[in-house]
């Protein structure tokens, strides 16, 4: 019997019912993607109820930050929203940079973004500065920069440095480290007795020997002191106490000659050029108390600490400091010579901080 | 899916969008000193967009599971599949402003990324395998019916082998494929034919035909190579009566069929394999995408 296959027979090999039956390419297919979906769904949920929510945090908290990476609600207050600026005055009291009441002042996560790594929150692009200060003298970044205004400050003081660093002195040269100690980012404040005492001692005449004029008291105070001295000095000089008049009404003359003594001395300490006047300002007969400023640039901060690693004459020209009113600030120049491009940071607020400090002018 | 002309529509809409898009991105980036991320409003906007492409990419096996729904045609989903998903990779770039973040969005964007290079592998093999195939296995048959027609020939073999005689084979040519398609006669043997004349044959079929019918690892066997089946069917009929002959020429053509399934199924495993990490790792996106969100939104 002969069997002939034709195309109708050939097509009836196939079992027109296959796609009903589960094929193991589809069925693995879905296995998988149901494995995937609930394995990540697994791997969230299970890091959710552990407790270890840096799984699904966005990066890397900042470096100020990492003490609390798994600590969300430290800042994520509240649910569905955004961090709030309290969350942040929390730890951090810092300046208002706009007026009190001026609206407009931005979060605190507007220009600290965290999340990025663990890098510093305090550094922060100068575009967000430029977001208001646009208009700011066309100034964009330091290249703009123009030079350094520094205050006209009067200091009431006669102080040149290329005295004091000069060779010839008597003791040699003051090496800058002498008087000017670092504290925080600057230097403590020069005082007398500890950095001019030492060579800036003024006498009296020789009739009171080696008694050295008190330093820093007011006049009043300073005339009693010498008075004092000379009447201390009259039972060692017996030639003071002559001519003692029998009326004791009267003005003996060892007091009028004590008197006399204290008026010269006085006049001799405020000679110009010499004793209280060889440093201070004197007006209207008042010694007026120096006021040297420890910034002299009110909107800008200087970290002497960062920049210890170089020697002071690298931006300080002392020897053009022949007296007080002589700056030496460095110039913008200075500055770029290092805060450049691949170089040391040129942000705003490397040297204008957003949030002012106590010794800084407020920048409003 | 062959990229063609019918795809021009597509591609113009998606460029278009990705111009749109980069300029947005460009303008947000100026806008924002800090640098892009994934939490502020445009970044949010992004992420949205992204997800939307990415959700209707996904929607193309669903839509393949209800071919009846009048919901446009299943190759117009193909095509916003292949191009709105190519899409949701720069979105989701600009979403993240080009940064991995935390180790959910970090295994999010490397599965994310897993898929996109598998989709352009699976579109790639697409363009020239289905061709290939079309061309090399003129035999195709339903995928998933291999293992049945392979049974099928099997019997087909025993059947000629035992008491096939007379079997026929010859060309057929239908438009660009072309073939051999076996026509045989099964009958009982032929009167006078002693079985001894036989027992060769039937010795093959047991040491050739049915091991390679048989075996999963049908390329190791010998019949798989065409010139070494051509020689030992040469050998098989130099031991067979002139009668054998044509019985000889039939099982040489249904082997040759067996080689042509198992070319199409290892060909079907490169076009289609590929989704076995493609799907996967979409829904497995699809459900780490959302709880993303989620979790990013209520921090």
């Amino acid at each position: 019997m002969a069997r002939d296959k034709k195309a109708k027979d050939l097509a009836q090999r196939i079992d027109a019912t296959y796609y009903r039956r589960p094929h193991w390419l589809r069925r693995t297919r879905f296995l998988l993607s149901a494995t995937g979906a609930l394995f990540g769904t697994l791997w969230v949920a299970s890091a959710l109820e552990s407790g270890h929510h840096r799984l699904f945090s966005n990066g890397a908290l900042g470096a100020s930050h990492a003490l609390f990476e798994q600590e969300c609600s430290r800042c994520h207050v509240e649910r569905f929203g955004p961090v709030r600026d309290g969350a942040c005055i929390e730890c951090h009291v810092v300046g208002a940079h706009l007026p009190v009441g001026r609206p407009g002042e931005p979060a605190c996560a507007s220009c600290h973004k965290e999340h990025g790594g663990r890098g510093r929150l305090d550094v922060v692009a100068d575009g967000h500065c430029n977001l208001c200060h646009e208009d700011h003298a066309g100034i964009r970044d330091l290249k703009d920069h123009d030079d350094f205004r520094p205050r006209p400050y009067d200091q009431f003081l006669n102080f040149s440095h290329v005295q004091h660093l000069a060779p010839s002195l008597l003791e040699g040269p003051i090496d800058c480290g002498g008087c000017h100690v670092p504290e925080g980012a600057g230097f403590r404040p020069i005082a007398f007795a500890e950095h001019c005492a030492r060579c800036h001692t003024e006498r009296l005449d020789a009739d009171v020997g080696d008694e050295t004029v008190p330093h820093g008291v007011e006049p009043r105070p300073l005339r009693d002191w010498i008075a004092a001295l000379y009447l201390r000095r009259i039972g060692k000089d017996p030639a003071l106490a002559q001519g003692t008049p029998p009326d004791p009404l009267a003005i003996p003359d060892w007091a009028k000659a004590i008197d006399a003594r204290t008026e010269a001395s006085l006049k001799a300490l405020m000679q110009p050029g010499r004793g209280c006047l060889l440093c201070h300002v004197a007006t209207e007969g008042r010694i007026e108390p120096p006021r040297v400023p420890l910034r002299w640039l009110g909107r800008a901060r200087f970290d002497h600490k960062t920049h210890r690693f170089d020697s002071c004459g690298r931006c300080h020209n002392m020897s053009l400091n022949a007296k007080s009113s002589d700056l030496t600030l460095p110039g913008i120049a200075t500055c770029r010579e290092c805060h450049r491009e691949q170089g040391a940071r040129t942000t705003c607020v490397t040297c204008h901080p957003y949030h002012p400090t106590g010794d800084m002018d407020a920048w409003r | 899916m062959i990229l063609d002309r019918s795809h021009r529509g597509w591609a113009a809409a998606t460029a278009l969008l990705l111009l749109l898009s980069s300029l947005s991105y460009a303008l947000y980036v100026r806008a924002t000193p800090g640098g892009p991320s994934g939490g502020t409003a445009e970044g949010i906007a992004f992420g949205a967009a992204a997800s939307a492409c990415m959700l209707f990419a996904a929607l193309l096996g669903v839509r393949k599971r209800r071919p009846h729904y009048r919901l446009g045609r299943i190759s117009g989903w193909l095509k916003g599949h292949l191009w709105l998903g190519a899409l949701s990779l720069p979105l989701v770039l600009f979403h993240g402003g080009f940064a991995m973040g935390g180790p959910l969005t970090r295994t999010l964007m490397i599965c994310f990324l897993l898929v996109f290079v598998t989709g352009i592998f699976g579109l790639l093999l697409q363009q020239f395998l289905p061709r290939y195939m079309t061309k090399n296995v003129v035999q195709e048959t339903v995928y998933e019916q291999i293992d049945h027609v392979r049974e099928q020939l099997l019997a087909e073999c025993v059947a000629i082998a035992k008491g096939g005689a007379g079997a026929a084979t010859h060309a057929k040519s239908a438009g660009a494929i072309q073939g051999r398609v076996v026509t045989s006669r099964a009958a009982g043997a032929p009167e006078g034919e002693r079985s001894e004349e036989r027992a060769p044959l039937l010795r093959f079929l047991d040491e050739r035909i049915r091991p390679y019918f048989r075996s999963d690892g049908a390329r190791r066997e010998a019949l798989a190579e065409p010139h070494r089946r051509a020689t030992l069917f040469r050998e098989l009929v130099r031991m067979l009566p002139p009668t054998l002959h044509p019985c000889c020429a039939d099982l040489e053509a249904l082997c040759g069929q067996r080689e042509q399934l198992e070319m199409q199924r290892r060909l079907h495993l490169w076009l289609h394999g590929w989704l076995l990490v493609h799907v996967p790792l979409s829904w497995t996106v699809i459900a780490l995408g959302i709880l993303h969100a989620v979790l990013s939104l209520s921090y």
